[in-house]
């Protein structure tokens, strides 16, 4: 009798913990991600701006001044933002070139001017001023071939370096907002009489224009929070965001290294603002259902080789780069030796430190895209206060420079409670929450496609929400945690500005190694690193997207 | 379902990747932040590993940079030992009590220059800066090797010559206390500015300059002597002279970190340190080792010719020397910046 009582309760005590679990699921996931993102990303932001305030004797505002009184800082910020906006200038017409082209040029042409311009993103940005200088540097091959001048190490060599690391970034997205128009417009346009520069001025341009700004803009973000190719190269020109770096690794000042941050961080928030509020929305689709197939016209031969007088000298760059890469792998001396050795390959430190990044990259993937999908789950279909700042908070990682979340995590990490310096921990966190927002927008996005009505036929017929959550929302989010994923992995392995600061001893990361070995000069290792490391990623996201494949989940196709 | 074995698969992947995560940390190994260069800091843990068994997991720094980590990450550091960096560092941190006392006995018979009293720090050796010169390029341009510091100022050089940054580097602060009491404090900064005219940049690290003008880069360079020998070794048509007026000395200081959790290895490394063979290991690499039986490879039997130096006054002034050098040649500031700064200066002065 006493016994069934008791099973009896305890029954009842699941029953009620289940219904619970059940009516406040999302609530509890809310909250969860929420203390996850405050301390994670909020968390150390909070510490970079109180630090920039808060001297060995309590608030003061003389960091701030300090910043204002030497011009060295000014310099410093302006320079950064004129590197910025000449190199998002350049990248708005160059991409937009390459965009055009693989839309509408001759079709032999497409798939190979793709491939250069997509060719960047499987090397991190930097190793463009590896490869400049041992192209053009001052003992550069073609320097001394044409017997030219050209210093590399100066503004010019800074910008095409920079230009050619984010070209990749302007060309997927301009290519999207060109692939969006409706090529029916262009044609009727051409049925009657109007010249394709007419068409490109009238039709093209202005369609494209607001994505384009939006492209614009995330190169202007990328760019300025890039330190490796200014550092390299920069010489004696000032920039933010390799002061910031050596304000604390060389001088370990971190007030000023923290105003250096938030002063940097003001143009990016605002760039975030424009972006997702005043942008959102804005952009045509003209194409509505199946864009209707059109037969490809030839193109105006002065548009077509003005356009080609733009591209092939960027793509020609972009494959001279790496091919200097490689060839520095696997000469003595590159330039100066250039007999045949296998050493630099052979390096067992820096195999390690790759090692290190695919494991890392792996892991912060899988955080990443768990938490990202998870998050943008619950900003779609909960309702609770708050959600809009959750998502801004998710997205933000996106626009705040790597420096900037860097610097705060090691102020933040470094002491109780939260100590995680010196763990693999601080890292996988650090890029898992950085590049979070692609995995959220993936996963809102997949959201707004799908209407709520399957969630709630499955819970009227007697489904319970763990039960909804696993056998209908996790399938139709699947294709957000695989872009997410692949986002999240191909980053955190190229990405070098944030994690600088955190590896320790013993945990080489690729980028890292790359980045301090090409700073001391010793270019065959560094390039050797990167061929390794290029393969590792072709290799990885080949066999993911042949996985996928399989499986028949088409990982192309994000959005 | 499909996702399902996607899922799967990826996960498996995962975990065979991270599997090795926790298994690292079991084998005998000590963390170490090391200040050689990169190539003397890998051979030098090859050695050890190889002699001890015990593996010394490191990494790469600038002293500046190992100053800065250990100031942050005080008292927690992330390391156990660090092998080389500056006086200045070893004996600031041993005021701060950063470091295990430990009195080595491997390091008997070794002169008390290269130890302290209390066992806080050793040094492993001692280096220098050294003028390099590109052979190709000077050939080329048709000029000689210069023979004393004054021909750097020459106008022929401008933008020619590449010397580190005592932000970051320990080799250009050394550099530039040289050049301070070589000519005296006014005449040394004079000499340095008028030598600033000509610097084409300055580097991170110390032994960037090396690399630079050994490829050709720059004409000339002040750079750490450390790397000299292995890149003419290599083939980089390099040349090195030491300037009539003698160059500067510097230690190279190893310590045990307080709050290591591995102790008993890090004094066995120390005994080992001290050893003749570490001695000669170093000697080859073209140091100049603290036991009298081995030589530098770089500088052979005859000791070049050093400026006197004060090491105890550059130890001293570092944070005022620093600060000027940054105030000189990399910011120009207004005489307000500057007022404000002595402030912060004196503040931090009379903390310490």
């Amino acid at each position: 009798m006493a016994e069934a009582v008791i099973g009896n309760a305890q029954r009842s005590l699941w029953y009620k913990i289940r219904i619970f679990v059940n009516s406040y699921f999302i609530n509890i996931f809310a909250g969860g991600l929420f203390a996850l993102l405050a301390i994670f990303l909020a968390f150390p932001l909070v510490m970079v701006f109180i630090k920039s305030l808060w001297g060995d004797d309590g608030f003061t505002l003389s960091f701030y001044q300090e910043f204002f009184f030497y011009n060295f800082y000014y310099w410093s910020f302006l320079n950064t933002m004129i590197l910025g906006l000449s190199v998002m200038s350049i990248l708005v017409v160059v991409g937009f070139c390459f965009a055009y082209m693989t839309t509408k040029g001759p079709h032999w042409l497409r798939t190979p001017l793709k491939i250069c311009a997509l060719m960047p993103l499987c090397a991190p940005p930097y190793i463009f001023s590896i490869s400049l200088i041992t192209l053009l540097g001052r003992n550069g091959m073609i320097n001394n071939f044409f017997n030219l001048d050209f210093n590399v190490y100066s503004w010019t060599g800074v910008i095409v370096a920079q230009c050619l690391a984010f070209l990749p970034l302007s060309y997927m997205m301009i290519e999207n907002v060109l692939n969006s128009q409706n090529p029916s417009l262009e044609e009727s346009a051409a049925d009657m009489g109007a010249s394709e520069f007419t068409i490109m001025r009238a039709i093209t341009i202005p369609l494209a224009a607001p994505g384009v700004l939006k492209a614009a803009l995330l190169v202007f973000v990328m760019t300025i929070a890039e330190f490796g190719n200014p550092a390299i190269l920069g010489g004696r020109i000032p920039f933010l965001a390799p002061d910031t770096y050596l304000m604390i690794t060389g001088e370990g000042d971190f007030n000023m290294a923290s105003v250096l941050s938030v002063v940097l961080m003001v143009p990016c928030i605002i760039i975030f603002i424009i972006h997702n509020y005043i942008l959102k929305g804005k952009g045509y689709t003209t194409i509505v259902g199946k864009p209707t197939a059109v037969d490809p016209k030839d193109m105006t031969p002065v548009i077509k080789y003005s356009l080609l007088a733009i591209v092939v000298p960027v793509a020609i760059m972009i494959l001279l780069c790496f091919a200097v890469i490689v060839l520095g792998a696997f000469v003595k001396i590159v330039g100066v030796d250039n007999t045949f050795v296998i050493d630099h390959m052979l390096n067992m430190q820096s195999n390690t430190a790759i090692y290190n990044s695919v494991k890392l990259s792996l892991m912060a993937g899988l955080f990443g895209a768990i938490v990202g999908t998870l998050l943008a789950y619950v900003i779609m279909r909960g309702k609770f206060k708050g959600r809009k700042i959750m998502e801004m908070l998710a997205l933000s990682g996106f626009a705040l420079p790597g420096t900037v979340i860097g610097v705060g995590y090691i102020m933040a990490f470094n002491s109780p409670p939260f100590l995680l310096a010196g763990t693999i921990w601080i890292l996988i966190l650090n890029c898992a929450f950085r590049f979070l927002a692609v995995g959220v927008e993936a996963g809102i996005s997949k959201l707004h496609q799908i209407s709520i009505e399957i969630e709630e036929a499955s819970a009227d017929l007697g489904a319970d929400f763990i039960t909804t959550f696993f056998k209908v929302i996790l399938p139709i989010m699947f294709s957000a945690f695989i872009a997410g994923f692949i986002y999240t992995f191909m980053t955190t392995m190229m990405s070098l500005s944030s994690v600088i600061f955190l590896v320790t001893p013993g945990f080489d990361l690729a980028a890292v190694y790359i980045y301090l070995t090409a700073q001391l000069g010793e270019l065959g290792l560094a390039s050797a690193a990167t061929v390794k490391m290029m393969l590792i990623v072709v290799v990885c996201f080949v066999s993911l997207k042949l996985l996928a494949k399989k499986t028949g989940l088409d990982v192309i196709e994000k959005k | 379902m499909k996702y399902k074995i996607f899922f799967s698969v990826l996960m498996a992947a995962i975990v065979t990747f991270t599997s090795p995560i926790s298994s690292v940390w079991a084998s005998d190994s000590i963390s170490a932040y090391m200040g050689f260069s990169r190539e003397v800091n890998e051979a030098l843990a090859k050695q050890i590993q190889d002699k001890l068994g015990i593996e010394v997991k490191n990494i790469t720094l600038s002293w500046g940079e190992i100053w800065a980590r250990l100031k942050t990450e005080s008292p927690r550091f992330n390391a156990d030992m660090v092998l080389s960096f500056g006086a200045s560092e070893a004996i600031n941190g041993a005021k701060k009590g950063y470091y295990e006392l430990y009195q080595s006995p491997g390091w008997d018979g070794i002169d008390a220059a290269f130890k302290s009293k209390d066992g806080s720090y050793h040094a492993l050796g001692t280096f220098s800066f050294l003028l390099l010169g590109n052979t190709k390029k000077l050939a080329e341009m048709g000029y000689e090797m210069p023979k004393s510091y004054k021909d750097l100022l020459d106008p022929k050089w401008k933008g020619q010559i590449v010397i580190p940054s005592p932000r970051t580097s320990g080799t250009a602060y050394m550099i530039n206390y040289s050049f301070l009491q070589l000519y005296g404090e006014k005449d040394g900064w004079d000499y340095l500015t008028k030598l600033n005219e000509n610097v084409a940049f300055y580097t991170k690290s110390g032994n960037a300059p090396t690399d630079l003008v050994g490829r050709g880069e720059y004409l000339l360079g002040l750079g750490a002597d450390e790397n000299v020998l292995k890149r003419m070794k290599d083939g980089y048509p390099l040349v090195w002279s030491v300037p009539e007026e003698g160059i500067g000395y510097e230690g190279n200081y190893c310590t045990i970190l307080k709050g290591t959790k591995k102790l008993d290895l890090c004094k066995k490394v120390m005994d080992y340190l001290g050893s003749e063979e570490i001695s000669h290991f170093l000697g080859s690499m073209g140091y100049i080792p603290p036991r009298a039986g081995s030589v530098s490879a770089l500088y052979g039997e005859v000791q070049p010719k050093f400026i006197k130096l004060d090491h105890a006054w550059a130890v001293k002034n570092k944070r005022a020397i620093v600060k000027q050098w940054k105030s000189r040649f990399l910011m120009k500031e207004t005489v307000k910046a500057r007022k404000v700064g002595d402030e912060k200066e004196k503040k931090a002065a009379a903390q310490e």
